[in-house]
């Protein structure tokens, strides 16, 4: 199996949870420049979309702004223990990655 | 394109509502704000306006001096009733526009991320709330920019 490249995790809160999660992702502006001088590529990730027990609940788009390995916190209201937290993200090359966690 | 027509014909034999969303969806990130080079752009584009009002209702917490501009933590909390949207912005970074929340009923009044600035700038969080936007800022010094060349 690959290695994991999407880690999520959450976490109680007073009405919900703090969902968590850490992208293995270069997030490259297009602006850097490699080792030979020539540009390296923009690729960045375009969204991130939570779910709970499969409504959607809460999308955040990112810009190549967005530090490498994006590590984002999100509160999700209304969530009890056993509910599946789900998360999706696609990037501008079309890559993308799900996780999933139940609730605990 | 193809790639999304892709997407939504697998979702309409899915279910017809999931396909709605879908496409709601995908309509409505402003994928030419997130490469507009200037604030401007980025901001009508994604505002529709650059009327916003302060507000401290919303929390922003940054740190005050960033060594390194390429991992900048931001949090950013709002008690403004039921939000819409959230954005996210650093004027003067190559690309200006950062995040677009687009919060539920169940979402927005927290989250947190990490950003790169280019150097010492303000950072700008943007909250729809009730059809109107609020903002709040933070002065952050960079020491060694973060988004290279």
């Amino acid at each position: 199996m690959a290695k994991r490249r999407t880690r999520l995790k959450a976490e109680i809160m007073d009405n919900g949870i703090r969902a968590t999660c850490l992208i293995k992702h270069p997030m490259e502006t297009g602006n850097r420049l490699d080792s030979d001088g020539n540009k390296i590529p923009i690729h960045y990730i375009k969204y991130v979309k939570f779910s709970i027990n499969g409504e959607h609940v809460g999308t955040l788009n990112l810009g190549p702004g967005v530090s490498a390995d994006p590590y984002l916190s999100f509160d999700i209201a209304d969530v009890k223990v056993g509910d599946t937290l789900a998360l999706q993200w696609e990037d501008n090359k079309g890559e993308s990655d799900t996780a999933e966690r139940v609730v605990k | 394109m193809q790639n999304l027509s892709a997407v939504a014909a697998t979702w309409v034999a899915g279910g017809g509502g999931m396909f709605y969303s879908m496409l709601a969806n995908a309509a409505s990130r402003p994928d030419a704000a997130f490469l507009a080079k200037d604030v401007d752009t980025a901001m009508m584009e994604v505002l529709g306006t650059r009327e916003a009002t302060a507000s401290d209702q919303i929390k922003l917490d940054a740190p005050l001096q960033a060594e390194n501009g390429a991992v900048v933590p931001i949090e950013v909390s709002t008690t403004l009733p039921s939000p819409e949207s959230i954005v996210v912005v650093v004027p003067n970074n190559p690309t200006p526009l950062l995040s677009v929340i687009e919060a539920t009923p169940r979402s927005g009044n927290y989250f947190r991320m990490r950003i790169k600035m280019a150097g010492t700038d303000n950072v700008m969080v943007y909250v729809k709330s009730g059809g109107q936007w609020y903002v709040t800022s933070q002065e952050v010094r960079v020491a060694i920019g973060g988004c290279g060349g």
